[in-house]
C-alpha cells in the first residue's frame, strides 16, 4: 500500500502528527520500534503501583488552555480526565541549608501575591519577571493563535538574554532568584544556559494552570491509541526504521524498514532525535554546516531515578511535587558533585486500581551520561555486576537523599525500581541518555520543521520545547509547513 | 581587516560550509536563483557568519531581506563597522 504520509516515531509529536494529517484525509503510516505506541509516555507498574515515565504534569490543559485546545482538536480531550493539582501549591521548593518552603500555586495574581508575601522589598522584580514571562509566552506562534509563524524568529531571541541575565538585572536576592529558576528542571537547561524566552514557553503554560491525568501518561497513550484509530492510522509498532529512500527527483518515496520491508509514501516526518534523521538519509543529501549544526546539538541533562513506596507517605505530597534544593546560595545547575548536594524533584505515583499496597513516589535526581561511562557498552538485561552495585549503591543514597529532605515520607522506603542515565538511554532512545533530549539554550539554533529535502519534514522536542505541549506544539508546526499555518490556525481557532 | 579581506573571508567559508564553487561567488549573485541556496540555509548561514566572525547576529528583519552574495557582504562589513565604533 503506498500512504500519503509515513511518520517515524509514535511519541506525543508523531501521534499527533499523523492525527492532523489523517484528519485532513490522508492515508498515514506512523512507525515505531518499541512494541506499542508511546513507549515513554505508557510508564510502568511494579508490585501494584502504577509509575509515570514520560508524563508527570502539565500545564495549558485548562478549559480554552493551548493543550486543552490542541487535544480537542486531536480528539483527545473525550478520552482523558484532568486532575487539577492545588491551585495554591503545586510544588513545593524546599530548601535544606538554611531550611525553607515555598509553595508554588499557579494562576498569576496568586504567583505575584505570593511571591511578594515571601519578599516585600521585591514587588518591582517579581511583577516585571512575571509580565516578562507572560509577554514572551504570548508572543509565539501556536501558543498564541493570533501570532503568525516566521522561520527566522528565533535571531531575536537566540542570544539571549538568558534567564540568569534577566534575574540577575532584577533582584540581588538569591532565594527569588533560585525559587523562580527551580522549574528550569521542566526543561532541562540551566539557568544561565536556557534563553529567557524558551523558559516562559515552558512555565508560562504551568503558570496559568496545573494538571496532572487520572491513569498518568498511560491514559493519554490509550487516548492517542483510540484517536488514532478512529482517523484511521496505519500504526506499525515493533519495526525499526533503517533508511529513507529518496526518488529520481530527491523527495522521499519509501521508508525502508531492518526487517527489509519498504513503506511507500510521497513525504515523510521524522519524530526522532534529529540526529537519528541524519543516520537514516545519504549524508551527501544535507549541506556540511546543517550536518554539523544537528551533530553539534548539546542536550539536556540525564537522571538516577528512584521508584518506591512507603507506608508513611503521608497525604501532603497528593497534589504537589517537591523540587528539594541544598541551599539557595547555590544557583547552579547541578547535575555533578556530590549526590546530597544535586537538587531532587519528588513526585508520588498512585497504587493501581483495585491493589492494596501503600503509596508510591518518584525521586529524580541530575545527572550525566558519563556518571555511568564505565559502563556505556552494556545493554539491558546483560548489564555487568560492577554497574549493577553501583546502581544499588546509588538508590541506597537517593533513598537517604528522600528521607532527609522530605520528611513526608519518612521510616520505611522500599526501592521498588531505579533507572540510571543508562536506562534512559536504552528505553528512550535518547543518545545521551538526556531526560528532555536536545536542549535549547542561550546561541544554540535548533533545527525547524523544514529540512532541505523536499516532503522531508522533523518534529519533536528538539524543535520547540520538551513536554507534551512542546511535542505537539512541533507536530502543529511540521503540519503547519505541509497543510499551511493559516489553515491550521483558523481550524483550531475553531476549538475555542 | 580590509573590506576585500573580509569579503575573502566570507566567501571562503560560504564555499566550504555549502560546497559552493567559488568562481560563481560574484557579488552580484542571487542566493537563491545563482548558488541554489534556499530560505533554510538562512539559518545556516547565519551560524557560519557568526563563526567566522566572532559576533552574534539579532538583526531579524536584515537578513530576512538578504538577497545576493554583496547584501552579505554589505551586512557583514556594516555591522564590523558598528562594533568597532562601539569598542
Amino acid at each position: 500500500m503506498k500512504f500519503d504520509y509515513a511518520v517515524i516515531g509514535a511519541g506525543a509529536s508523531g501521534m499527533s502528527t499523523a492525527v492532523i494529517l489523517a484528519k485532513h484525509g490522508y492515508s498515514v503510516a506512523l512507525i515505531e520500534a518499541a512494541h506499542t505506541v508511546g513507549p515513554l509516555l505508557r510508564g510502568f507498574e511494579r508490585k501494584g503501583i502504577y509509575y509515570d515515565t514520560g508524563f508527570h504534569y502539565t500545564g495549558g490543559l485548562k478549559k480554552g488552555g493551548v493543550l486543552d485546545i490542541f487535544f480537542r482538536y486531536l480528539g483527545i480531550m473525550e478520552h482523558i480526565e484532568p486532575i487539577p493539582f492545588d491551585p495554591e501549591g503545586f510544588d513545593l521548593i524546599r530548601f535544606f541549608a538554611p531550611d525553607g518552603d515555598f509553595l508554588f500555586p499557579y494562576g498569576y495574581g496568586r504567583i505575584r501575591d505570593r511571591l511578594l508575601k515571601a519578599f516585600p522589598k521585591e514587588r518591582a522584580a517579581v511583577d516585571a519577571y512575571l509580565g516578562a514571562v507572560k509577554e514572551s509566552f504570548q508572543s509565539r506562534p501556536y501558543l498564541n493563535l493570533e501570532k503568525e509563524f516566521s522561520p527566522l524568529q528565533e535571531l531575536r531571541s537566540v542570544h539571549g538574554p538568558s534567564l540568569k541575565d534577566v534575574l540577575d538585572r532584577l533582584s540581588p536576592d538569591a532565594a527569588l532568584k533560585r525559587i523562580l529558576s527551580a522549574h528550569c528542571y521542566l526543561h532541562g537547561a540551566a539557568p544561565g544556559d536556557v534563553t529567557f524566552t524558551q523558559h516562559a514557553v515552558v512555565v508560562g503554560s504551568y503558570y496559568e494552570s496545573v494538571h496532572g491525568l487520572r491513569g498518568g501518561g498511560a491514559r493519554l497513550v490509550h487516548a492517542f491509541e483510540k484517536t488514532l484509530f478512529d482517523h484511521g492510522v496505519t500504526v506499525f509498532c515493533g519495526r525499526r526504521v533503517s533508511g529513507i529512500d529518496l526518488s529520481f527527483q530527491g523527495k522521499p518515496e519509501s521508508v525502508r524498514l531492518a526487517d527489509g520491508e519498504h513503506i511507500s509514501c510521497r513525504a515523510c516526518i521524522v519524530s526522532l532525535h534529529p540526529r537519528q534523521m541524519l543516520e537514516l538519509l545519504p549524508s551527501k543529501r544535507f549541506r556540511p554546516s546543517y550536518v554539523r549544526r544537528l551533530e553539534g546539538l548539546d542536550e539536556t541533562f540525564s537522571a538516577f531515578i528512584l521508584y518506591g513506596k512507603s507506608r508513611s507517605l503521608n497525604q501532603r505530597l497528593n497534589g504537589k511535587n517537591i523540587f528539594s534544593f541544598f541551599s539557595p546560595a547555590e544557583n547552579g545547575f547541578l547535575e555533578k558533585g556530590p549526590l546530597h548536594r544535586r537538587p531532587l524533584f519528588i513526585s508520588s505515583a498512585v497504587p493501581k486500581k483495585g491493589a492494596s499496597t501503600e503509596p508510591g513516589f518518584i525521586a529524580i535526581c541530575p545527572a550525566t551520561l558519563g556518571q555511568v561511562g564505565a559502563w556505556l557498552h552494556s545493554r539491558p538485561g546483560r548489564r555487568p555486576e560492577g554497574y549493577r552495585a553501583f546502581k544499588a549503591r546509588v538508590m541506597e543514597m537517593l533513598k537517604d537523599r528522600v528521607r532527609e529532605s522530605c520528611p513526608e515520607i519518612s521510616g520505611d522506603i522500599e526501592i521498588v525500581e531505579g533507572a540510571t542515565p543508562l536506562t534512559l538511554r536504552d528505553f528512550s532512545r535518547s543518545p545521551a541518555g538526556s531526560l528532555y533530549g536536545v536542549k535549547h539554550r542561550v546561541g544554540q539554533y535548533n533545527p525547524v520543521s523544514l529540512t532541505r529535502i523536499d516532503g522531508l519534514y522533523l518534529a519533536g522536542q528538539a524543535v520547540v520545547a520538551p513536554g507534551v505541549l512542546g511535542a505537539v506544539i512541533s507536530a502543529f508546526l511540521a503540519c503547519g509547513s505541509i497543510l499551511g499555518h493559516d489553515r491550521l490556525r483558523k481550524e483550531l481557532n475553531a476549538c475555542l | 581587516m580590509t573590506d576585500k579581506e573580509i569579503i575573502e573571508k566570507i566567501n571562503t567559508a560560504l564555499a566550504e560550509e555549502f560546497e559552493l564553487d567559488e568562481a560563481s561567488m560574484l557579488p552580484e549573485a542571487h542566493l537563491f536563483d545563482d548558488l541554489e541556496l534556499d530560505s533554510l540555509d538562512l539559518v545556516d548561514m547565519v551560524i557560519v557568519l557568526e563563526q567566522t566572525f566572532g559576533f552574534k547576529i539579532r538583526e531579524e528583519e536584515e537578513i530576512r531581506s538578504i538577497r545576493t552574495l554583496g547584501d552579505i557582504h554589505a551586512f557583514v562589513i556594516r555591522k564590523r563597522h558598528q562594533r568597532l565604533q562601539s569598542s
